[in-house]
């Protein structure tokens, strides 16, 4: 089997299985999903490389900055939160 | 090859298991910290180096956190008055961009003067290959960045300590105005 695919999917499921047993603190899904994210982008990666066609990097580089947006918003919406709440779980 | 690839994917999945279960927030901004850079690596064998500059940058900003939190309650760099705090900030943060600015005229001047902001036109986003173009334009400027390791050693060193110490006053001055 392919080395990429394999340590990819298992950064997706250690990613998945982090978001399941860490479900009562929210700083730990936010690092969970970025694990999520990080397997998602290098296999974008992996397959631009592989078939040798930019597309993929391009892709890669939306992904990122629409994944980084998308963490500054759930971060605020933690931090009010937290403030309401006095913690994060 | 494929035995790099395997030296880098193992601590990579060995971290991330490490990050499910860490505490601290230290450790956990340490470890996404550590993570990224060796998915900087990785990317840059698979030639994306754009993507992987930018990770890299990710991981000096997380290691100036990381540095931040480290210096936080020792008595390295702390102001205690508000118009002092600011004037360092900015003046630090000036300092940052004026340097980042001179790294990249020694990188290339002829590069980041002419071709680069030459290339990445309007005119050529209506191209069919654009694309393909704008990446590949932004893979040669990663190209001449990333090749000229003494210079981005020594420039970026200096920058990194500058823009730690500028968030650092940053920092203190919010907290001394409670914000």
């Amino acid at each position: 089997m392919n080395i990429h695919i394999v340590a990819n999917s298992s950064l997706f499921l250690i990613g998945l299985w982090g978001i399941f047993i860490n479900s009562q603190n929210l700083l730990k899904i936010i690092l969970s999903f970025q694990i999520l994210i990080l397997a998602v982008i290098n296999n974008f990666i992996y397959f631009a490389y592989s078939y040798q066609n930019f597309d993929g990097q391009m892709f890669a580089l939306f992904f990122i900055i629409f994944a980084f947006l998308e963490l500054i918003v759930i971060f605020f919406i933690t931090i009010i939160i937290s403030r309401q709440k006095h913690s994060l779980t | 090859m494929d035995i790099i690839y395997l030296i880098i994917y193992i601590p990579i999945i060995f971290l991330a298991g490490v990050l499910i279960f860490a505490q601290k927030p230290q450790s956990l901004i340490l470890v996404l910290g550590v993570i990224f850079f060796l998915f900087a690596i990785l990317w840059y064998l698979m030639l994306a180096k754009t993507i992987a500059l930018i990770f890299l940058l990710l991981y000096c900003l997380l290691s100036i956190f990381a540095l931040h939190k480290l210096i936080q309650n020792s008595t390295f760099y702390k102001t205690q008055d508000h118009v002092k705090g600011c004037k360092h900030w900015i003046g630090l943060f000036i300092l940052s961009v004026v340097l980042i600015f001179v790294e990249c005229l020694l990188i290339n001047k002829s590069l980041l003067a002419n071709e680069f902001f030459q290339k990445i036109s309007i005119s050529k986003i209506s191209d069919q290959n654009a694309i393909e173009g704008f990446i590949k334009d932004l893979s040669n400027f990663a190209n001449a960045f990333i090749n000229n390791y003494l210079i981005i050693g020594i420039v970026s060193v200096v920058i990194l300590i500058f823009n730690a110490l500028a968030v650092i006053a940053f920092i203190n001055f919010i907290k001394s105005k409670k914000l």
